[in-house]
């Protein structure tokens, strides 16, 4: 102890320049690594938010009357709720309030199409999508038919400011047997950056993309279609294989 | 120091030692460590943050949007991820302002679709992306038909 009896003890400034050190050093070693900060926390309460869930393999969102309403120069409206589900006009669409994060099923019950016009039929999936006065942004599952030449198509698309970009992530005809009375039953899985559709419960369509990290779900009926349907739910991954 | 733990003028009878123990030299020479280490550390992040546009200012981009056919067309333009938009004149001319330095997303767009173009933006400049061009598959979706 002797030999630091003359030595002052560290300053007050000195912790502050360490601390402020060490938080530079780690925000400079994050975003030269490129890893986003936002979607550091994003994970983190995804995990923190699965993880409770996942126990009880519980729905992280489920169709409710508040939809957010896409409502602006191109759509025409939102979601309103009809005989014993909710109904989507030609070119309406919205969202689910649940502020969800990365990774989740999205499952679509007891779909019903009326195709008011020959041409431009088809609905939508939105998930990880926002919607606000620069207009949507996210991605999108659809499933559209030109007209009845054409084959029906399904896709996944990314929504940039209200904009679909083009061209699709992904794409792919349908077999020629597609009814529109009888569509298949429709589930997304979003995971990462990858986004798996599944027909009829097999894998039918992939798509990857990391622009957006996190974002609700809903539910778009194009211009020639008025859509119906009972439910729409988001579960955590793996859910049903984990009931089984 | 104390009074009693002070040196003795006895002990310095014969004049003061060539080399006087500096008990605060260490701390000076970590304060100095800490000091440049620092300074590095601001220097990195502030080249971090000029280069993805946090302080780099804003700039423009012009050019001219076309319809499949070649016409002019009044595409809306935006920035991802910014709050900047513009829409093309009826030539397809078009400024967009105050656009974030760096690299971005621009977005060209028509009703409902729109194509993304990477742009570098550098500020208090103009970049002239030059004729933009639709293809006539970027229209054969429900989303860029007419409304």
């Amino acid at each position: 102890m002797s030999r630091f009896k003359n030595l002052r003890a560290q300053g007050l400034v000195e912790y502050v320049l360490l601390l402020l050190l060490t938080g530079f050093v780690a925000i400079l070693g994050l975003s030269l690594s490129g890893v986003s900060l936002s979607e550091v926390y994003a994970k983190a309460v995804d995990g923190l938010k699965f993880n409770n869930v996942t126990a009880s393999c519980g729905e992280l969102a489920r169709s409710s009357g508040d939809w957010q309403a896409f409502k602006d120069s191109f759509w025409r409206g939102g979601i309103t709720p009809g005989d014993g589900g909710y109904r989507v006009c030609p070119l309406c669409g919205g969202l689910l309030p649940a502020r969800l994060g990365s990774d989740y099923e999205i499952d679509l019950s007891g779909v019903g199409v009326e195709n008011i016009r020959p041409t431009w039929n088809g609905y939508g999936l939105a998930f990880r999508s926002t919607y606000d006065k620069n207009g949507l942004n996210g991605y999108m599952f659809e499933v559209e038919q030109v007209n009845k030449n054409k084959p029906a198509v399904i896709y996944f698309s990314k929504w940039v400011n209200g904009k679909q970009i083009q061209p699709p992530l992904a794409a792919m005809d349908m077999p020629s047997s597609f009814d529109w009375t009888n569509p298949p039953d429709f589930r997304i899985k979003v995971e990462g950056d990858s986004f798996t559709a599944y027909l009829n419960g097999e894998p039918a369509l992939t798509a990857k993309d990391s622009t957006y990290a996190a974002g609700g779900v809903g539910v778009v009926a194009n211009q020639g279609t008025q859509l119906t349907f009972e439910d729409l739910v988001v579960k955590p991954i793996g859910c049903e294989e984990a009931a089984q | 120091m104390s009074f009693e733990e002070s040196p003795s003028l006895e002990q310095y009878r014969n004049g003061l030692p060539e080399n006087i123990p500096d008990p605060s030299r260490r701390l000076r020479i970590f304060r100095k460590i800490l000091l440049a280490l620092l300074f590095v550390a601001l220097g990195m992040l502030l080249v971090r943050l000029w280069q993805i546009g946090s302080l780099a200012g804003t700039g423009s981009v012009t050019g001219i949007t076309l319809d499949p056919q070649g016409n002019p067309l009044r595409a809306e333009i935006s920035v991802a991820g910014a709050a900047v938009f513009a829409t093309a004149d009826e030539n397809g001319h078009f400024v967009l302002s105050g656009v974030p330095a760096g690299v971005r997303s621009l977005v060209i767009g028509y009703r409902a679709v729109g194509r993304e173009i990477s742009v570098q933006v550098a500020a208090g400049q103009t970049v002239d992306i030059g004729e933009f061009r639709f293809s006539p598959s970027d229209f054969q979706t429900a989303w860029g038909q007419p409304r």
